[in-house]
């Protein structure tokens, strides 16, 4: 918790109205009904700080019978630790009263005529009435929607915890179960039939993609919570720096890959970009018929403020009506006895380039490939 | 006198973990047992010859020691501080061989004097590798050091 209910500001004085009560005032510009009906609590406070003007919401806010609030010092109806701070602002806002947010960024508190105090948004303007200059507080109390933010705080705690979990608990009991159905396979061949000896394997292949399951798992837990710092990457690098650990299956694959240069700049983190566009890649090795090698193109072009990167493949393609739904975690369209894999590679695309403030999609129609792409911001989109 | 068959202790808390390990070893056929304890209170008594670990015969002083960190009583860390500080101990290598890739475990081991930090692999393949690296380089090529024998 930080500030209250503060204009801003360094420390002249704004022409004080003369008078009492607001009440009675004759309300210029502002109809009393519409302040009255508002949602928001209002105050008007003169140049001395003292309210002039509470509407009937203002009043239930903050705890005060009718009448009570009008000819009270405004920081009355903030916590006293933020007093001294907010005669200051005050003072600044009649300096140069322009329509403004208080506190931009920081928790502001109220309190109650009881002295309960609760968290607040404030905007403030200035109104100009008979008896001079009024900033005019708009005050909405935000205790629910701050409840609601701890909860959620509190859940993604949860979850990273829960992550964790899955990393290293998990792990431990799977590395054993695995390594045993190894020793079996390689001790005891010899004193197993062929079914035993099948078994065996179908135990160590589901702890192999158990395994891959929880790395994905991990990985798309990690791009959501890691901190991004997006910075220009030269995609030349970034393609190159892809492809190289991928030499060994595109030889695998017998598959062609093709760079279409010259290759643009985009905002990126390079360790982000790195792996979208390789899943990009990975799948487009993977989703082609039995037995056709695949060609894989890579390309990049300026749409305004954007950069596309493109990755083209002559697979299987995708029909429309699944586009939406590849994106999602553990959404796959292909039995996992023909194309292994999680489910969990264009998620994890998707996340990390959102978290990158680009976007992603697909082109494609069965059985005459696929051109996947990401957008990113074009670094000189944003240059002064 | 200093040990004519270089033996390993491992001192690790997971009973798959030690089988496991146990079986990557004997398979290179070094000919020397792998000597276990459950946790790091075992090992310090193990290393400083105290009951239940009185016969150097049978529980020869180790010319590689494999460190678990995260184990029950004391922790890996703490028996490294220990070895380290024992005129009579601290040339034995220490290998920390743990799950743990947190890098404050990491760095602590280091800063404590580990001679070398690994983590627990996955695979089976992985663990096989790891013990096969060990023994040549820690074994057979390193250039091993005079540990005083009370």
């Amino acid at each position: 918790m930080s500030k209250t209910l503060r204009p801003r500001g360094g420390a002249t004085r704004g022409e004080a109205p003369e008078g009492g009560g607001g009440k009675g005032a004759k309300a210029g510009a502002i109809s009393s009904e519409l302040l009255e009906a508002a949602p928001d609590a209002i105050l008007g406070v003169d140049g001395e700080g003292r309210v002039r003007l509470a509407n009937a919401q203002a009043q239930k806010m903050f705890g005060y019978p009718r009448g009570e609030m009008e000819g009270k010092h405004v920081e009355a109806l903030m916590p006293d630790r933020f007093r001294v701070q907010h005669e200051g602002h005050r003072n600044g806002f009649f300096e140069s009263p322009r329509p403004r947010p208080m506190g931009a960024g920081l928790e502001l508190v109220g309190r109650r005529k009881d002295g309960s105090e609760f968290p607040v948004d404030v905007s403030l303007t200035s109104v100009e009435t008979g008896r001079g200059r009024l900033a005019a507080a708009f005050i909405r109390d935000i205790t629910d929607r701050k409840r609601q933010e701890d909860q959620l705080r509190l859940a993604n705690t949860d979850l990273e915890s829960f992550s964790h979990t899955i990393s290293h608990d998990l792990r431990t009991p799977l590395r054993s179960m695995r390594g045993f159905s190894r020793a079996l396979i390689e001790d005891y061949t010899d004193r197993l039939d062929a079914t035993g000896v099948d078994y065996l394997r179908r135990i160590d292949r589901a702890g192999a993609s158990m395994e891959r399951l929880i790395d994905d798992l991990l990985e798309y837990s990690r791009i959501g919570r890691r901190e991004v710092q997006t910075r220009r990457v030269p995609l030349e690098a970034a393609i190159a720096d892809v492809l190289r650990p991928l030499a060994q299956e595109v030889a695998l694959t017998r598959a062609t890959v093709e760079v279409v240069r010259p290759l643009h700049e985009v905002e990126a983190e390079p360790q982000l970009l790195g792996q979208a566009l390789a899943n990009f890649i990975t799948n487009a090795l993977k989703y082609v018929p039995r037995g056709v090698a695949p060609v894989v193109r890579l390309s990049s072009e300026e749409r305004g403020e954007w950069v596309r990167i493109t990755v083209e493949d002559h697979g299987l393609g995708i029909s429309a009506e699944h586009f939406a739904q590849i994106w999602k975690p553990f959404e796959r369209l292909h039995p996992k006895g023909e194309y292994p894999g999680t489910g969990v590679g264009l998620a994890i695309v998707q996340r990390a380039v959102e978290r990158m403030g680009g976007r992603v999609g697909v082109e494609s129609e069965p059985g005459s490939g696929s051109r996947f792409w990401i957008e990113l911001r074009s670094p000189r989109a944003g240059a002064p | 006198m200093t040990q004519t068959a270089p033996s390993i202790l491992l001192v690790d808390d997971d009973e798959d973990d030690i089988v496991l390990t146990r079986r990557a070893f004997e398979r290179l056929r070094l000919g020397n047992p792998l000597q276990v304890v459950n946790d790091g209170e075992a090992a310090i008594r193990y290393m400083s010859g105290k009951a239940p670990y009185a016969d150097r015969q049978k529980y020869p002083l180790p010319a590689l020691i494999l460190l678990d960190v995260k184990m029950p009583r004391k922790g890996g860390h703490e028996v490294l501080e220990w070895l380290k500080s024992e005129p009579k101990l601290k040339r034995i290598p220490v290998v920390m061989l743990t799950s743990s890739k947190d890098p404050s475990d990491v760095n602590k081991a280091y800063d404590l004097g580990v001679n070398s930090y690994l983590v627990k692999p996955l695979s089976f393949d992985g663990l096989n590798e790891i013990a096969r690296t060990l023994n040549l380089y820690w074994i057979v090529t390193n250039e091993r050091p005079d540990v005083a024998v009370r």
